[in-house]
């Protein structure tokens, strides 16, 4: 059952393109995420102690969430109840047997 | 039910942004004592009370038992009488809880995190014994190592930095080391493996790279490895240092020419962004852990 939970949010997000992606604009730093069968995405960070924000969907394939760009930062998403770390640039481990993305200003 | 249970969690964090002031009253009454207790030590030991507090109720709510509520708070209290940074520690409690892992795995993870800020702490003592800089050379070499830089590894720049820096100016000793172990963590975090990201900051110090020199690497390394695989990047800049070649002058597209491959590929850069950086792509599939997974699941309460 997990390892199904699992192997549908890797195909949710797979073959989707550049998949993952971020734009920095006046000091906010919005972060894309395609996945046109996810119902329910969350995006966690080391900017606040990981609390969950809802990320908005702003097209059938895409969700967004918009967090200050000043600062490096640690994150994740869970989506539709499983945790989820997309393909990104620069990571780290967890200490839980998995990453986190890892964003840095200017990089 | 696990996803009830990380849905409940979801709204007890989105509900409760206030409740660290209103906590004492608010933790379960067969828990409050030994806890408050633990809250108290926590403040002693020179912790913000509301961060304690608030930790210690996120614990509860996500339905640590008694016991292992009491071994974070320790894990957090024994981290600052080490003079250690408490903020990874709790911030790895909270990472874990977010994902959903099992509560043992999660105090392992405390463990881990302290270890290794013990690790950074004890290599630091060998380059400065000022306090502000300590904490922030620390920081950088805990979070190499989280990045993937073995010990061995971070202790052979720790020893390169101390030949180095022996006839500098503190200041000018201790902004070296911090701007090294940033260069090494931002190259480790490209997954360049361990020994060549350290060969290569072992060599520009050997060069007689100073701070300046250092974040000028580190900046345009991270320019390179967009379209070039970092390990393909560190292989050209470790070459031209030894060489004594300005990294300026480093000929990119003949190197991206060598056909070396890096450990994960080619970072992509999907170039969007209006006036930012584009993010993403590359490495391979994006992997979907998950609390369930590596960690252990959290289990019922």
């Amino acid at each position: 059952m997990k390892k199904t939970a699992l192997a549908i949010i890797l195909l949710v997000f797979a073959g989707c393109g550049s998949g993952h992606y971020y734009r920095v604009e006046e000091g906010t730093v919005s972060i894309y995420l395609n996945g046109s069968e996810a119902n329910l995405v969350y995006f966690a960070s080391s900017l606040d102690g990981y609390k969950l924000h809802k990320a908005g969907r702003i097209d059938d394939d895409t969700w967004e969430i918009r967090v200050p760009s000043d600062n490096e930062f640690k994150y994740f998403y869970i989506v539709d109840g499983v945790v989820y770390v997309p393909p990104c640039r620069m990571t780290e481990k967890d200490d839980f047997g998995s990453e986190n993305c890892i964003y840095v200003p200017g990089m | 039910m696990k996803k009830i249970i990380l849905t409940a969690f979801v709204v007890f964090i989105s509900i409760s942004p206030s409740f660290a002031a209103e906590a004492d009253e608010k933790l379960p009454n067969m828990a409050a004592s030994e806890l408050k207790t633990g809250i108290s030590h926590m403040t002693r030991a020179g912790i913000d009370r509301e961060a304690a507090t608030r930790f210690t109720q996120v614990m509860l709510e996500y339905g640590f038992s008694l016991e292992n509520a009491r071994s974070a708070q320790e894990i957090v209290i024994r981290s600052h009488g080490q003079g250690l940074l408490v903020g990874p520690v709790m911030n790895k409690a909270y990472e874990g809880m977010a994902k959903g892992i099992e509560q043992e795995n999660i105090i392992q993870a405390m463990n881990n995190v302290m270890a290794r800020y013990g690790f950074a702490s004890q290599q630091t003592g060998e380059l400065t014994q000022r306090e502000v800089q300590k904490k922030r050379i620390m920081e950088q070499i805990a979070e190499c190592v989280a990045a993937g830089v073995s010990e061995y590894d971070a202790g052979r720049l720790v020893y390169q930095l101390k030949h180095r820096t022996q006839e500098m100016p503190k200041d000018e000793a201790d902004n070296l080391a911090i701007e090294t172990f940033r260069a090494l963590k931002d190259i480790a975090r490209l997954r360049v493996r361990s020994m060549k990201a350290t060969d290569l900051a072992v060599e520009a110090l050997k060069h007689h790279y100073g701070t300046r020199e250092m974040t000028r690497m580190r900046q345009s390394f991270m320019k390179h490895a967009r379209d070039t695989s970092p390990n393909t990047v560190a292989d050209g800049y470790f070459n031209a240092i030894q060489r004594g070649n300005r990294l300026e002058n480093l000929d990119f597209l003949s190197l991206k020419g060598t056909g070396k491959s890096g450990s994960k590929g080619s970072s992509a850069g999907s170039g969007h962004g209006a006036t930012g950086t584009g993010s993403g792509g590359s490495h391979g599939g994006g992997s979907g852990s998950a609390g369930r997974g590596s960690g252990g699941s959290k289990g019922g309460r």
